[in-house]
């Protein structure tokens, strides 16, 4: 045998922090979002929407308003009834009760700016001159906006079924009562987690138009999923999807707001079928505030059952979820996931929960970046520190002691999660993470001397952890088509559709790593179903480990038959040949190889078909199915400072250890990890959907709601610890939500660990303004 | 979040201004357009005129003259920040404007816009009321007069500009030789509105004690409240910081609920020794710098 020289291994693109491929374009201001768009002949939509929370519609005169310059029609709910249906929720239970928004109120609004009227007219401006020409009465009815009181039931926002609890969700795993009756010690505590918003830094907006030839219809739109989109519109409207396209374009951020179906999205394409002109309308930030998703609000009553020796047994959970006026799309998700979750990565073989949906009249409530994680993670790591406390016991030790090991996955939970199924962890180190950060935060047996001493000087100093295992990379599948043209480029077409995430740079990591070419020649194509047929989306953390897969899947499928096709062409058994640097080389032989492109060219040759009746073209579509879910987890640790004169907190230190798997790109998951830490941050600090008495929202705009902005962040560090998931070939679990996930349970800890020397037990995730931190000190400290 | 209909000027001279000023009941001047603009779009204000004056000649001065800084009526607030010479004559001024907004709002915002905006919660007219600035307002047939701070704030986002009135410019008092400030305040996050601020100034005599103390409080209620009895107890004593917190202690003022609502009543007064103090604290640092 010869011996054949040895061949310096490709780099491979997968685990390098690859720059973002579809930042130049965006830095450099050539994003095309939706109110970039501008055809020709376009009108525009604006929205009457209700100043009322509760409210019966007497009477809408539109007679004013259609005789203003310039409109072009109004439409009221009498006009569209037998048009549209209603929009269409996909997380039901069978039990669920049907509490579906229509596109216009159907004669009682029930939250502060639910869509009553629609209008349109040949400027934007004409169009929201009008809005106050449409004459609505109405007869106001009570409003009813907490859980206790929707819960009570003396206001009913459907009396037609008799209650305004409307799902209820139950998960029960061993034998709760006999572990409560044999417990030590028995804790109950009641979590509030108040209502904020995922705020997207575009608002949503869409634009419809018909073409007059073959009367297809377009809905472009800021969407997280345009193919569901299609689906649901066909259905809404009764039209078949082969007339639809739906097209995503560049998408600034969505987190979850956009993985829904609007009433605008209904509203706008059938005035374009009325007016044969294109109808555009993009949201306000004032309207994005009140009639975009709003997310998190839940009260939680849990009781732990825990051993002498500090063995957590049993948790008896309930918990409210204050869904708003109607269900959202994906309207029951967070209450599924906070129940089936809630005991995170610890044993805890006895669990009980009852996840009630709730509505109220407040704008709907949907899922927002680690859907019902944050709030679970908050519960069950609060409780941990306070049981921690109660026995004397080291926080990190306790945790230690009930967290499931990595010999003990993968683990049947006995939970379940509607749309994704069955909890069964996979893989982790879930202690690793947690020794981890806390060695990283400082969280050694001196801190607590620390504390003392800096106490001593009038610093308040706190450290939380929040340890999390998260349900990421559900199913059902994703489409890809791997193409190759005959210059050997490479177009990867997903129906992942992204906005922001970065699926440009990391599936041409994937696929060129597969198929051993650079970067450059790989183009990926995304969010317009008439590019690409098939899809699902963008949400759940699901892109890189299930549509990353089916791409990478796609590219192998192709590869394989170009090695087919050279084995032909070369007229050598196929096994003969190795696929080295995007090329079929014979082994043993590097000069004799075909690359890609002519491999390309003979598969599409009409005088040289292929032998056997192989299909034409080097080309694939690959569908990876998921076949369970994959559990990524992280510990979070935070170190904050607490001003006891005005009770301002500082950040000092923040440190997240986390494990996605297989991490793509390292740069791109700390992105994730660190938008996710701000959108965390920002809820437990500033953020807060208030609403008065009356049902009045009373932030309107981002003077009133808080966002945290660089100034308000702390430098954060990351460590990246890689479990790959056996539910794909390459190990890739999600990232996106893990950051906002962990973060209100670790500040929230940190802040309690800083002031419990005043006695305080914190049972909220806030948020904790510089007032209510105050609160919870005595007047007395800042009289030194 | 569109404007109403309204029509635009961009006249040139102080004259045109008060002239289309006065031919157009509820026309408004637009400088900065930092509150203007958000309050059109909101429709919250709905004028039939907007004045523009950033191209009108000779209102972008910023100088000393007889003793005082004069900071004309488009001079933004970026450029006082970075001006030496306002720091050196008017340095509470300065303070205090490190604390408006971020530098893309200081950029286009004015001086005087922020001052003739009036939020209860800004920054700036504590530094006016404390330094006893004056502002020139014109108006068309009735020339030119002078407002003192002390009479120049009504009742929040109201002053004492008559209608059709264009405020020329404000003047502050230059500071005299050892002259230290200082301004602290609480925000809800980074560079956000106070919900409480505090501005201070004083100086040392040869003795090293403390002459000319001055301080105001912002976010209190309708307009800046001037902490009197905190001046007093200052005078004549060293600034150690057991001086200045228990000079603090004497602030006191009404706290309206209803006006700058992001904190409540009863957290403005909580803290509002402890703002005052910080002030006095933070111009106590700058002793040796000016030293
Ligand atoms: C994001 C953001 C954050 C901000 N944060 C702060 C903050 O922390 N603290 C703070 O104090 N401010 C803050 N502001 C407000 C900012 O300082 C504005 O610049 C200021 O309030 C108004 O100045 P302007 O030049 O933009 O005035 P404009 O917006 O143009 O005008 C404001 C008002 O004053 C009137 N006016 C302006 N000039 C004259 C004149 N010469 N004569 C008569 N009337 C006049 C106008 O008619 C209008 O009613 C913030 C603004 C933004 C957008």
């Amino acid at each position: 045998m010869t011996a054949t020289p040895p061949v310096a291994a490709r780099p491979k693109y997968v685990g390098g922090a690859v720059k973002r491929r579809e930042d130049p374009r965006l830095l450099l201001g050539r994003g095309r979002y939706v109110a970039d768009i501008h055809l020709a002949g376009t009108v525009h939509m604006a929205i009457v929407r209700s100043p009322h929370a509760h409210a019966r519609i007497t009477s809408v005169d539109t007679s004013r308003a259609s005789a203003a310059p310039g409109v072009l029609a109004v439409l009221t709910w009498d006009d569209i009834r037998d048009q549209a249906g209603p929009i269409p929720c996909i997380d039901v239970y069978p039990d669920s009760i049907p509490v579906l928004q229509t596109a216009l109120a159907d004669g009682v609004v029930r939250y502060v700016g639910q869509p009553v009227a629609v209008l349109v007219a040949t400027t934007e401006y004409g169009a929201e001159d009008a809005l106050s020409l449409v004459d609505v009465q109405y007869e106001q009815l009570p409003a009813v906006l907490d859980l206790d009181g929707a819960t009570a039931g003396d206001v009913l926002l459907h009396p037609e079924h008799g209650t305004n609890v409307v799902t209820t969700i139950a998960q029960d795993v061993g034998d709760v009562d006999a572990a409560f009756a044999t417990a030590d010690h028995v804790y109950e505590e009641t979590f509030t987690i108040h209502r904020y918003l995922p705020v997207p830094m575009e608002t949503r907006g869409v634009v419809a138009e018909v073409d007059p030839i073959t009367e297809r219809l377009t809905l472009t739109t800021s969407t997280q999923f345009p193919h569901l989109v299609r689906g649901f519109l066909a259905g809404v409207l009764g039209m078949p999807e082969s007339r639809i396209r739906v097209v995503a374009p560049d998408v600034g951020g969505g987190f979850g707001a956009k993985c829904e179906f609007y009433c605008e999205e209904i509203l706008a394409p059938l005035l374009a079928l009325r007016l044969r002109r294109p109808v555009k309308w993009v949201e306000d930030r004032r309207e994005h505030m009140i009639a975009s998703s709003h997310a998190r609000e839940q009260k939680h009553t849990v009781r732990v059952a825990v051993t002498g020796d500090g063995t957590v047994t049993a948790v008896d959970a309930r918990s409210w979820t204050n869904n708003g006026a109607a269900y959202c799309t994906l309207a029951t998700t967070p209450a599924s996931i906070s129940s089936a979750m809630l005991r995170g990565p610890y044993r805890i073989p006895h669990y009980r929960a009852r996840a009630h949906s709730v509505v109220t009249n407040k704008t709907p409530l949907a899922v927002y970046r680690g859907a019902g994680h944050p709030q679970a993670v908050l519960v069950m790591e609060r409780m941990m520190d306070i049981i921690a406390a109660d026995l004397g016991r080291d926080r990190v030790e306790l945790r230690l002691q009930n967290m499931l090991t990595p010999e003990e996955l993968p683990s049947d939970r006995g939970t379940a999660i509607v749309l994704a199924g069955q909890v069964v962890y996979d893989t982790g180190d879930y202690g690793y993470c947690l020794r981890r950060a806390a060695e990283m935060i400082g969280l050694s047996p001196s801190w607590a001397a620390e504390q003392e001493a800096a106490r001593a000087e009038g610093r308040y100093l706190g450290i939380g952890v929040a340890s999390l295992v998260e349900e990421t990379a559900i199913g059902p599948y994703e489409s890809a088509v791997v193409r190759v043209d005959s210059a050997g480029k490479v177009t990867v077409l997903t129906g992942s559709s992204p906005h922001g995430q970065g699926h440009v740079t990391t599936f041409s990591q994937l696929v060129a790593d597969e198929l051993e070419i650079d970067l450059d020649d790989i183009t990926v194509l995304h969010g317009d179903t008439d590019v690409v047929v098939d899809g699902v989306g963008t949400f759940a953390s699901r892109s890189a480990a299930i549509g990353g897969a089916a791409a990478r899947r796609a590219a192998g499928v192709v590869k394989d038959k170009a090695l087919q096709v050279a084995a032909h062409l070369l007229e050598i058994d196929v096994a003969d040949l190795e696929w080295r640097d995007g090329a079929a080389v014979v082994r043993g032989m590097p000069d004799r190889s075909l690359s890609l492109g002519e491999l390309a060219v003979a598969a599409t040759a009409w005088n040289a078909p292929l032998p056997g009746g192989m299909a034409w073209n080097l080309e694939a579509t690959y569908q990876h199915q998921a076949a369970g879910i994959a559990f990524s987890n992280a510990t979070h640790a935070a170190k904050v400072a607490v001003d006891v004169e005005t009770g301002q907190v500082e950040v000092l230190d923040y440190v997240v250890v986390h494990d996605c798997g297989t991490v793509i790109n390292p740069t791109i998951v700390d992105g994730q990890v660190h938008g996710g830490v701000a959108q965390g941050l920002g809820g437990t600090f500033f953020e807060e959907a208030g609403y008065d008495a009356d049902g009045q929202p009373q932030a309107l705009n981002l003077q009133d709601y808080l966002m945290p902005t660089a100034g308000d962040m702390p430098w954060i560090r990351t460590d990246h610890m890689q479990s790959p998931t056996p539910l794909n070939p390459y190990g890739m679990k999600g990232a996106g939500e893990g950051g906002a996930t962990g973060a209100p349970g670790a500040l929230v800890n940190a802040l309690q660990d800083a002031l419990a020397s005043f006695g305080v037990t914190l049972a909220s995730d806030g948020p904790w303004t510089p007032e209510r931190v105050l609160a919870l000190i005595p007047a007395e400290v800042d009289q030194r | 979040m569109r404007p109403a209909n309204f029509d635009y000027r961009r006249p040139t001279t102080v004259a045109d201004v008060l002239g289309d000023l006065a031919s157009t009941p509820g026309a408004r001047v637009l400088a900065g357009g930092q509150s203007l603009v958000p309050l059109l779009n909101m429709r919250l204000v709905q004028p039939p005129v907007v004045v523009d004056i950033n191209r009108v000649e000779g209102l972008d001065e910023l100088r000393e003259r007889d003793g005082r800084l004069h900071v004309g009526a488009t001079v933004r607030q970026a450029t006082v920040l970075a001006s030496e010479r306002a720091q050196r004559a008017v340095p509470l001024l300065v303070a205090a404007l490190a604390k408006v907004a971020h530098p893309q709002v200081r950029s286009r915002g004015t001086v005087v816009g922020n001052l003739c905006h009036h939020d209860p919660a800004s920054e700036l007219p504590a530094v006016a009321v404390a330094l006893d600035a004056e502002f020139t307002v014109a108006v068309q047939g009735e020339g030119i007069r002078l407002i003192a701070a002390a009479e120049f704030f009504g009742e929040q986002f109201r002053t004492a500009v008559p209608p059709a009135g264009l405020v020329t410019g404000v003047s502050f008092p230059v500071a005299a030789l050892g002259t230290v400030a200082g301004f602290h305040e609480i925000s809800r996050k980074a560079k956000d509105f106070a919900l409480i601020g505090g501005a201070a100034q004083f100086r040392l005599d040869t003795h090293a004690e403390v002459v000319d103390a001055r301080v105001a409080v912002t976010g209190l209620g309708h307009r800046p409240l001037r902490m009197t009895a905190v001046e007093a107890a200052l005078l004549g004593a060293p600034p150690t910081d057991d001086a200045l917190r228990t000079a603090s202690r004497l602030a006191t003022g009404e706290v309206v609920a209803e006006v700058n609502a992001r904190s409540s009543a009863g957290y403005r007064r909580r803290v509002l020794p402890v703002v005052v103090h910080r002030a006095l604290r933070a111009a106590a640092a700058r002793i040796e710098v000016s030293a």
